[in-house]
């Protein structure tokens, strides 16, 4: 091709976006904003549809809440209008089947269709070229299939809601015998819809996965060492291991268990299986546990994929915010990986009690406690970040201090679930759900809204507003910990978790209280998200128009205008120093200076 | 509904003081009634000691620097990289602690699941949980499993104070999981697989018909007080205005005479003669497993060693149903879950 003129080459590779040429943007609404190869648009739109299913999400959990705190009473208003459909009865409370389904699907939703493509679909996408230099990802095609793959997966997902007997029922694990047999599980063929949504969404995750990891090592622009990136990148590289590694496993295990279900096979049930009266058809020489080591061999590394990339996000606001480098760069991005080493042989901390070999139980109470080092690792190094700092309280950090604070909760908690003796009682409790809602609620989502105002400049060209984001930042923060911190109270008495209603037993008889405040703090928690939806969108068409760098950061996505335009840098940067000099001596007057501003004659960058 | 919102919070405090004041127990732990099971409280309690000290620490330090280290004109932030040494100690101190942790742990992991008791000098219960049951089998008097003989009990499990009784634990449809609080006991039910527990359960629970409220004794205990052991009903609860339930136990219709225990001499008395009322412990199920998961309620009755004998040998016999159900689902399919091992 002809055109073949400006585009500089990096020391590793020529720039992406077809090899090095620019094409002019496309002008059709369907190449632009549809079946678009540009990494941003790809990036907002995994951005955008997350946020909407995470508002699908976030309802199912309203109405378990309703039916925990209000068991068998019919729902005001939802349960009015949809007796008899969906998860509701006839007198439109709702039934045991529909509570399990509403607990199953949230889980998936958030897991599945929210936080993993918010995190590595959105801001992964989005950022990773900006902040290495690079013109788009290694593979814009691939890029966009794999966001129409996960676009894909969503309508297996929300078509099983409406087939009879409704979605899956069966927790968000799906464990077999229950979610095997049709006579067994309250659902029958929303499961297998679900099944093959969760196969599409996880082959969707591997091609992102794929591309981020050759992007991330051929795409990187002059003078960007790998000691230079910045650390969000560095995660998302972590994070990208484990969706290659990890999630082929996941296909596999959804595709024996749609064998099971569709063409009868049994690699999941043993010989002899009664259901109700009747010897179970299929039944005969399977393992119920083969699927839970296949599961969470997939399961562990993927509530890392929740948590990597925003710890990321985390270290990119806490030092821009501190006007001071990151503390420990080296030790984080060991951590990170030590974090990825640790997290392929823990899985079995899920499965202490499920009959596992005692002696097995012992060796992943071993990795497991020591997987919390480096979680503690990174905690020490954001406090040594903020240590000395001059720490502004702009919303990003607002929300980056939550994440930290709430991160130490949900860390601290899981040690005790680690310790098996004390786990033998905490398992399948309500300590459960707090423990990880500290985590991918308190740690991941206040890490996004934090990267939603830091980086909306970037994504729209927009700020959003201020006032607004504190006081969403405030109300999540009292009611997040008013709805999550007495479920601690809750599996310390006991209370099992997917319970339709715990008024059967007298030992749960006391926390029918508690569980009455906590639904009134997840109502008010939901609502106080409504703050973020109108201020994303009206900021996103209203909002002051932002400047380049408005929050005086280094790394190279802020010498780009906002919003960033099409092919990303004019003149391909070359990087002259690490992200973090804030402060430095370098800097001068001011407390910052860029990653790809020229050296002062006479003045060596930090090697940094 | 603000005002709603208040008054939910009030009854959630009272929901929280009697479990913080609690006497035995932590927090909101509830009682425990086996000695391995105070063993693993104890162990939680350490964990907790531990991790209120980290998170003061931590959380401690995160305010501080938000507080001094705030924005003030003029100043600039240190320009500092990192710190060698301060990454070496805060990794070998908190690795140190998590290696305290890993020792109490795994020994007291070892004792509960890995060093397992006789079954030839113990008590062995077969447990079989079923969509939405539990189902309790005993050896009978030939003490062989899967004879005729065979004593068969659903959702209700008997067993003798101060004994160690080992569960062997099996399903026959899904996976479910047997959770008897109390005891600080949980261990999934895998069809095809026998997963064990044991547990020695030391304290029996008794209805103080005055106060209306359980509680735990010892043997030594029970053995002075005036306990029925029949002719109560557990009455239908009845919802308080703190949104609480009010259990009672009052005795059952037209009843004259009821069995009263003391010092181990059972002695039919009016039911006014009785202080306590027998009240078994109660088993869930832990593992989801369909829709009537959450209402997989079961009782463990725990007896003196004399009643208990008694009992296993007047025991009603629940049928061919039962029989023919353990039959196809254990002794056919799995001989070998009926030896004891060696
Ligand atoms: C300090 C590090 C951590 C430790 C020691 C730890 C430990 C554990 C353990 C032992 C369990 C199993 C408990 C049980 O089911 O009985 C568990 C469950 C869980 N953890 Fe963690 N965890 C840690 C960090 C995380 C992180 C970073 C995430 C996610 C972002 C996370 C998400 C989860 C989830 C989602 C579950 C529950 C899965 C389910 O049963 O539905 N944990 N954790
Ligand atoms: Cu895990
Ligand atoms: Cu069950």
């Amino acid at each position: 091709m002809s055109e073949q003129t400006i585009s500089g080459t990096t020391a590793e590779a020529p720039h992406a976006g077809g090899g090095g040429h620019h094409h002019p943007q496309p002008t059709s609404f369907f190449r632009r904003y549809v079946w678009s190869y540009d990494h941003k648009v790809v990036g907002k739109q995994y951005l955008i549809t997350s946020l909407c299913f995470m508002l699908l999400g976030g309802g199912l959990a309203m109405l378990l809440r309703w039916q925990i705190a209000y068991p068998f009473v019919p729902v005001p208003f939802i349960g009015h209008w949809l007796k008899g459909m969906f998860f509701f009865g006839n007198n439109g409370a709702i039934t045991p089947e529909g509570y399990l389904e509403l607990g199953a699907m949230h889980g998936l939703v958030m897991i599945f269709f929210v936080v993993i493509p918010l995190i590595v679909g959105g801001f992964g996408n989005f950022l990773i070229p900006l902040h290495i230099g690079a013109e788009d990802v290694s593979f814009p095609m691939l890029n966009a299939l794999s966001y129409w793959l996960y676009a894909a997966a969503s309508v297996p997902m929300l078509l099983s809601f409406f087939v009879d007997k409704g979605a899956a029922a069966a927790g968000w694990t799906n464990y077999p015998p229950l979610s095997d047999i049709a006579g067994a599980s309250p659902s029958s063929l929303g499961l297998t819809l679900v099944l093959v949504a969760i196969y599409l969404a996880g082959f969707s995750s591997i091609l992102g996965g794929v591309n981020f990891l050759v992007t991330i090592a051929k795409l990187r622009a002059p003078g960007m060492t790998w000691g230079r990136l910045p650390l969000l990148t560095w995660a998302q590289f972590i994070t990208a291991v484990f969706q290659c590694l990890a999630t082929p496993m996941l296909a596999a295990g959804a595709s024996m268990l749609i064998f099971d279900r569709v063409f009868h096979t049994s690699f999941f049930l043993p010989s002899g299986l009664m259901v109700g009266g009747a010897a179970a058809a299929n039944s005969g020489g399977g393992y119920p546990l083969l699927w839970q080591h296949i599961f969470w061999f997939y399961a562990h590394p993927a509530v890392y994929i929740l948590i990597l990339p925003t710890m990321g996000i985390a270290s990119e606001i806490l030092t821009t915010f501190s006007r001071k480098p990151v503390f420990g760069y080296k030790a984080m991005v060991i951590s990170l990986a030590s974090i990825m080493g640790l997290g392929f042989i823990v899985w079995g901390h899920h499965m202490f009690v499920s009959g596992m070999n005692p002696m097995l139980g012992m060796a992943f109470m071993v990795s497991t406690i020591f997987i919390a080092l480096p979680s503690g690792v990174k905690v020490f190094n954001w406090l040594g970040t903020l240590w000395g700092g001059n720490i502004r309280f702009d919303s990003p950090m607002l929300f980056a201090l939550g994440f930290i604070s709430m991160f130490i909760i949900g860390g601290l908690s899981g040690i005790f679930m680690a310790s098996t003796p004390a786990d033998i009682y905490l398992h399948d409790t309500y300590y459960i759900i707090a423990h990880f809602h500290y985590i991918v609620f308190g740690a991941t989502i206040f890490a996004v809204f934090g990267g939603i105002s830091f980086w909306f400049p970037k994504f729209f060209g927009r700020m959003m507003n201020e006032p607004l984001a504190k006081l969403h930042w405030l109300l999540t923060l009292v009611f997040f910990n008013l709805t999550f911190f007495p479920m601690h109270f809750l599996g310390e008495a006991g209370h099992m978790r997917r319970l339709a209603t715990s008024t059967d037993y007298e030992f749960l008889n006391s926390l029918a209280g508690l569980n009455v405040f906590i639904t009134w703090s997840a109502y008010y928690l939901g609502l106080s998200q409504l703050i973020f939806v109108f201020n994303f969108f009206h900021s996103m068409f209203y909002g002051k128009k932002a400047t380049e760098n408005p929050w005086q950061g280094n790394t190279l996505e802020w010498t780009l205008p906002s919003p960033v335009p099409y092919y990303n840098f004019d003149v391909p940067p070359v990087v002259y120093r690490g992200p973090y000099e804030y402060s430095s001596e370098e800097a001068g007057d001011k407390d910052w200076i860029s990653q790809s501003t020229p050296p002062v004659p006479g003045m060596t960058p930090a090697k940094h | 509904m603000s005002k709603r919102f208040l008054r939910f919070c009030a009854a959630s405090v009272f929901a929280l003081l009697p479990g913080l004041a609690g006497a035995e127990g932590f927090g909101f732990l509830p009682p425990v009634c086996t000695q391995s099971g105070r063993q693993i409280d104890h162990l939680y309690l350490t964990i907790f000691g531990i991790v209120v000290a980290l998170f003061v620490l931590t959380e401690g330090t995160l305010l501080f620097c938000v507080f001094f280290f705030r924005q003030r004109k003029g100043r600039k932030a240190w320009s500092m990289h990192g710190n060698n040494v301060a990454e070496v100690v805060w990794t070998i101190i908190p690795a140190l602690i998590l290696g305290y942790i890993l020792y109490l742990s795994s020994s007291l992991w070892t004792k509960l699941r890995i060093d397992e008791p006789s079954e030839k000098s113990n008590l062995v219960v077969e447990c079989l949980a079923e969509q939405f049951d539990w189902n309790f089998r005993y050896p009978g008097p030939d003490g062989v499993f899967g004879t005729p003989d065979d004593v068969m009990t659903v959702n209700e499990l008997h067993i003798p104070v101060d004994r160690t009784v080992i569960l062997k634990i099996s399903s026959k449809d899904v996976i479910h999981s047997f959770f008897f609080p109390y005891a600080r006991v949980k261990q999934d039910a895998v069809p095809g697989l026998l997963t064990k527990v044991w547990f020695d359960v030391d304290r029996m629970g008794v209805w103080n018909l005055a106060t209306q409220k359980p509680e735990l004794v010892t043997l030594d205990q029970y053995n002075g007080m005036k306990v029925a052991l029949d002719g109560f009903d557990l009455k239908d609860p009845v919802v308080n205005p703190d949104g609480l339930r009010d259990y009672s136990y009052a005795p059952s219709a037209g009843i004259k005479q009821v069995p009263v225990e003391l010092d181990g001499k059972i002695t039919q008395l009016p039911p006014d003669q009785a202080a306590y009322v027998a009240h078994p412990y109660e088993i869930a199920c832990a593992q989801l497993c369909g829709p009537g998961h959450f209402a997989m309620e079961g009782h463990v009755v725990v007896q003196t060693q004399a009643d208990f004998d008694n009992w296993l040998k007047t025991a009603p016999d629940l049928g061919p149903t039962f029989r023919q159900k353990w039959n196809e689902a254990w002794d056919s399919q799995h001989p070998e879950f009926n030896k004891p091992n060696p």
